[in-house]
Order: C-alpha cells, then sequence, then structure tokens
C-alpha cells in the first residue's frame, strides 16, 4: 500500500484512548515480528551454510537404514531409502530459498519498472500496461505455475518463471501507484530544473522513496514462493528425485506414513515456519511503515 | 447499472484473450519438437507425427495458429485426447460437477468459520478471543494445503479412521455418502478459505465499528446485538464478499493439490493427470475452462457487489 502523505490523518488524531487501546496490539504484534525475523534469519543461515550443517549426503542411500527412528547418527530418523532426513532438510532450505530468491527477484525486475514507467508515463504506456496486469491477474496463478512447468520442465530457470511472473502484478500496481503520488511534489520539480533526466529523475530520485511497500511485498512473496515451489515439487513438478526439495520429501512419505508418520510430518513443519517467519516479518514491516493498519 | 455491466463485459474481452493466448502457447514451450514430445508415449508413426503436425498447424505462422485455435475453441471443439481419444471437451465437462460441489462445500464451512471468528475477534480486539481467532489465521496461511491434508489423513484417516481419505459420491444421488467422502477436503479447502477471509471480516469490522453511524446506533442505546450484528457486520460483509468471491474463483481456478491428494474427480485432477501423460490436449482444455471460470466468478462477484453496494452503484 503506498504511504501518502494525506493518508497520515492518524498522526494528528490519535486520541489517547485510542493510543492506549493500540499499544498492546503494537506490542503483540512487534513480538511477532521479532519472532518472524529470527526465523528468517534461521532458514537464510540454513539456506547459506547447508552443506556445513548437513551432518550425512542427502542423496546417499543405505538401505540397511531404512525407516530409522530419530537417533544420535541421525537427529531426524531416515527415509525409505535410508537417507539421512535431517540432512535431507536442510539442503531443502537452501532448494526452497534459492528458488523464492529467483522468482522474487524476476518479479521486482519485470514488475518495478513496469510500474515505474507505466505510472510516470501516464497515457497509452499505461493503460496498456494495466491492461497486461489484469489480464495476468485473472489467471489463476497456481494454475499457470503447473501448465509452464509442466511444458517446459522442472529447472530454477522455469521455476523462477513459473512462480516469479504471478508476483509482478503486486510490484507494478504498487509502483505505480507510488510513482503517481510521488511524481507532484517539489522535489521531483526541483530535480527537473536542475536538468536531470526524466528516467533519472525516475529511478533516482522517485523510486527510493516508494522503498516501503517493495520491501514489505519482497517478504510476503518469499512466503508465496516458498509455498508454490513446495507445492509444485509435492506434486512432483519441481526437481525430480532425489534432490532433497521440501515438497518432494513429502511427497515420497505419503506412501509409508502410516509405519513412519515423522518423514512426512517434519518437511511440513520446515515449509510452514519458513512461510511463518515471512508472513510475521511482512506484517511486522507493514505496520511499522504503515502504522494507521496497527489494528487491521 | 447497464452501462457499468456492458463497461465490465468490454474489459473482459482483452482478459480472455491474454488468458487464451497464454493457454494456447503452453505447446510452443515444449523445448525441442512439440509434436515428438506429445507422441512420446506412443510408437513413432509417420502418419499420426504428420497428421498431429497438420492438426496442430505447426507449420503457419504464429499468430495464425493462434486464430485456428481460437476459432476451433469457441466452437468448443477443444481437441481430442492423446491418451482416451475422447474429444477434451466431454472429459471435463464430466469432471466439472465434483470441482464445483467441492468449491461451494469449502466456501460454506469457510464462511462459517471465517465471519464469526472475524467479528468476535474485532469486537473484542485485542483479547485472548482476537489472539486466538488470527493465530487460527496465521495457521491457515502458514501451512500448506498439502501437508494440511496429510496429517488429517494422518489423524483422521489412520489413526482415528473416521472420515474416508479418498473418493467421491454425487450428491444428487446420495448426499450424505458426498458429504462424507467431502469432510477432509472440505476441512482443508475452507480451512484455507477461513484463514484470509476471517482476517479480511476483523479488518471490516474494526473500520465499520469506528464510524460515525455505529456511534450513534451506540448513543441511541442500541442493544450491543442490534449495533454489531445488524449494522457493523451487515455493512462489513459488503466490502468482505469480495475477498470471498476472489477465493470463490481460486477453488473454481483448480484446487490441484487436494483434488489430487484426496482422489477427488475434479477437473483440476484431470489437468494434473494430463501433465503427467502428456496429453496437451487435455491439459490446455482444462488450464482454459478453469482459467475462464476464474475469470467468470471474478466477474459475477464485482457485479453482486455493485448491486450489493447501491454507494457504489451511483458513482
Amino acid at each position: 500500500m503506498a504511504v501518502k502523505e494525506s493518508d497520515q490523518s492518524w498522526l494528528l488524531n490519535s486520541g489517547s484512548e485510542l493510543a492506549k487501546n493500540r499499544g498492546t496490539g503494537i506490542i503483540f504484534r512487534s513480538r511477532l515480528a521479532t519472532v518472524g525475523l529470527v526465523l528468517v534469519l534461521i532458514v537464510s543461515v540454513t539456506a547459506l551454510l547447508a552443506p556445513m550443517i548437513a551432518t550425512h549426503d542427502p542423496i546417499r542411500m543405505d538401505l540397511s537404514q531404512r525407516l530409522m527412528p530419530p537417533s544420535r547418527d541421525h537427529f531426524l530418523g531416515t527415509d525409505i531409502f535410508g537417507r539421512d532426513l535431517f540432512s535431507r532438510i536442510i539442503l531443502g532450505t537452501r532448494i526452497s530459498m534459492q528458488v523464492a530468491l529467483g522468482a522474487v527477484l524476476l518479479a521486482v525486475l519485470i514488475g518495478i519498472p513496469l510500474g515505474a514507467l507505466s505510472g510516470y508515463l501516464g497515457g497509452w504506456p499505461d493503460t496498456i500496461a494495466m491492461r497486461l496486469i489484469d489480464a495476468l491477474l485473472a489467471f489463476p496463478g497456481r494454475l499457470l505455475a503447473i501448465a509452464l512447468v509442466a511444458a517446459m520442465g522442472p529447472n530454477f530457470l522455469t521455476l523462477y518463471l513459473a512462480i516469479g511472473v504471478n508476483s509482478v502484478p503486486g510490484y507494478a500496481r504498487v509502483v505505480r501507484g507510488s510513482v503517481l503520488s510521488q511524481k507532484g511534489r517539489e522535489y521531483v520539480e526541483a530535480a527537473r530544473m536542475t536538468g536531470e533526466s526524466e528516467l533519472r529523475i525516475l529511478f533516482s530520485q522517485i523510486l527510493p522513496n516508494c522503498m516501503a511497500p517493495i520491501l514489505i511485498l519482497v517478504t510476503l512473496d518469499f512466503a508465496h514462493a516458498v509455498l508454490v515451489e513446495s507445492s509444485l515439487s509435492f506434486l512432483g513438478l519441481g526437481f525430480p528425485p532425489p534432490t532433497p526439495s521440501w515438497g518432494l520429501i513429502l511427497s515420497e512419505a505419503r506412501g509409508y506414513m502410516e509405519v513412519a508418520p515423522h518423514v512426512a510430518i517434519l518437511p511440513g513443519l520446515a515449509i510452514s515456519l519458513t512461510i511463518l517467519g515471512f508472513n510475521l516479518l511482512g506484517d511486522g514491516l507493514r505496520d511499522m511503515f504503515d502504522p494507521r493498519q496497527y489494528d487491521n | 447499472m447497464g452501462y457499468y455491466l456492458l463497461n465490465r463485459l468490454v474489459q473482459l474481452v482483452p482478459v480472455l484473450l491474454v488468458v487464451s493466448f497464454v493457454v494456447f502457447f503452453i505447446i510452443h514451450l515444449i523445448p525441442g519438437d512439440p509434436v515428438e514430445v506429445m507422441l512420446a508415449e506412443e510408437r513413432f508413426d509417420r502418419a499420426v507425427y504428420e497428421r498431429t503436425r497438420k492438426e496442430i498447424g505447426l507449420d503457419d505462422p504464429i499468430l495464425i495458429q493462434y486464430l485456428h485455435w481460437l476459432k476451433r475453441t469457441l466452437r468448443g471443439d477443444l481437441g481430442t485426447s492423446f491418451r482416451t481419444k475422447r474429444p477434451v471437451f466431454d472429459m471435463i465437462i464430466e469432471r466439472y460437477p465434483a470441482t464445483i460441489y467441492l468449491a461451494l462445500s469449502s466456501l460454506v464451512l469457510g464462511i462459517l468459520i471465517a465471519v464469526p471468528a472475524g467479528t468476535l475477534a474485532a469486537v473484542r480486539q485485542n483479547t485472548p478471543w482476537d489472539y486466538s481467532a488470527m493465530a487460527f489465521a496465521l495457521f491457515g496461511i502458514c501451512v500448506p494445503n498439502f501437508w494440511f491434508a496429510i496429517l488429517l489423513i494422518l489423524g483422521f484417516g489412520l489413526y482415528l479412521p473416521l472420515f474416508p481419505t479418498m473418493g467421491y459420491a454425487d450428491p444428487g444421488t446420495n448426499f450424505w455418502a458426498f458429504l462424507w467422502h467431502a469432510a477432509l477436503p472440505t476441512v482443508v479447502l475452507g480451512t484455507d478459505m477461513a484463514s484470509t477471509i476471517s482476517r479480511y471480516v476483523r479488518a471490516e469490522m474494526l473500520e465499520q465499528l469506528r464510524l460515525d453511524y455505529v456511534r450513534t446506533a451506540w448513543a441511541k442505546g442500541l442493544p450491543p446485538r442490534l449495533v454489531i450484528y445488524k449494522h457493523a457486520l451487515k455493512n462489513s460483509l459488503i466490502s468482505a464478499s469480495t475477498a470471498i468471491g476472489l477465493h470463490v474463483g481460486r477453488l473454481l481456478g483448480g484446487s490441484t493439490i487436494v483434488e489430487t491428494i484426496f482422489a477427488w474427480p475434479g477437473v483440476a485432477r484431470l489437468v494434473l493427470e494430463a501433465v503427467y501423460s502428456r496429453d496437451y490436449p487435455v491439459l490446455q482444455g482444462g488450464v482454459l475452462i478453469l482459467a475462464v471460470s476464474y475469470v467468470g466468478v471474478n466477474l459475477v462477484v464485482d457485479i453482486f457487489y455493485k448491486w450489493l453496494d447501491p454507494r457504489i452503484r451511483l458513482e
């Protein structure tokens, strides 16, 4: 959401009673945001150092060690092929984050220039861009991802595209809205008078002022990307076995979950906690940048 | 209203064109020779190869191919399945009711959870009621459908076998059997829906409760029941209806995962089966129908919303 000056009436009329009422909410929220930040940090560090944290080779099978319960040698037990579940989940973090990072980056790189130019230029480029965005929004995202991966085959680039394309409208709209609200401001006029080129004004003067909503979107989109990637790999449309992708580990575990439910439960927990972390952090950032929404 | 309707329908045309182009373009994204990939399951037969290639018209310029495809599609001809050799349209129509029934039952459950939870959270803001309702919402948002489905299957299919974990019964012939089979998938999709909608209802309620007309209602000495339910909730639900509608669109637009896990014979599962067997006509047809349903539901919701809220109608 664009943080417009006119919207900041909360600054003026936040009565003391309302503020008191909000107090507990803020504390509760910021505590949750801290939890979110910690979770995101844990996941990120795990993804970065995955090979160092893993205790076993995640794809090495050992049929003598099939479906072992958690033990000192295998922290989280083993799967049907005797592969170490802990190492698979740790390495899965890296895959998940890698896909999410690529997808979000792709959405940002397409969405931001699209929205910025659209809002700045106005007129027919704006109309065309927004109609395209509408059409993209009109497409059920998960289905589009499935169709794209089904046709192009699973590789990093396809997954970035299949997951990221769905997030493009979000960035384009937010940035367009922000640019529209900023482009009439005095500082833009001032920059123009100093003879800066229009593109430079747009990207080095206006865009930095739209960073808050973008940052919020990026955080929430990470959660979304992790969810879609794991869904795709659960359906067998992500990386092929024996890749230690969270969705795939879960999907494989379905076949023997009566005997080893932990193999189905633990990767799901990893996915949920990751999504939770990014969501809490995103909500927290929103509260920080747009305090009007504390109560909502 | 007439003008609005017309305007909205005209806006729909470019959207549907883009959607159809994307669906059409799917087979052009297949790396290599699409026909070879499509026929990979069959023994190579030059005649079949040539016929398929001609059928798709791969030698024409892409725009011409698209126009041909669009013309066929508009006549309801979605091609023939490679696998079953049956018309794709018929295959989809057979599967469509199951998808709709599941969407409806999930919608009912979703609303039954979301509206009371959202209202309670707003009325008792910043109390344990509020926190538990929002914790529930967070649970729904963070727990992927497939994992929740697996947990339910473990819980209510294996350890405490109360519900069937797969299969389907037609609600027309045996409604109770349908409900029994639909229980677990409905809980998954309904919870997913309720988590988003309850946040929405809560936010809208908080907004309404702060408005002047509610203050007036309190000042008049109306009982809380009337102020909250008759005044505030009614208005909140008008706004929440958009969010609900969007979600229905999502439900119709393919709950692939849930249909797959619970072996629910809907269109979304048909699409996935087509993906596995590289049955591209079925894939294209299924995605097209689901996407058009999604667009259609969104349109209906928009119109309904305008009808529901006269303030917007006047604008």
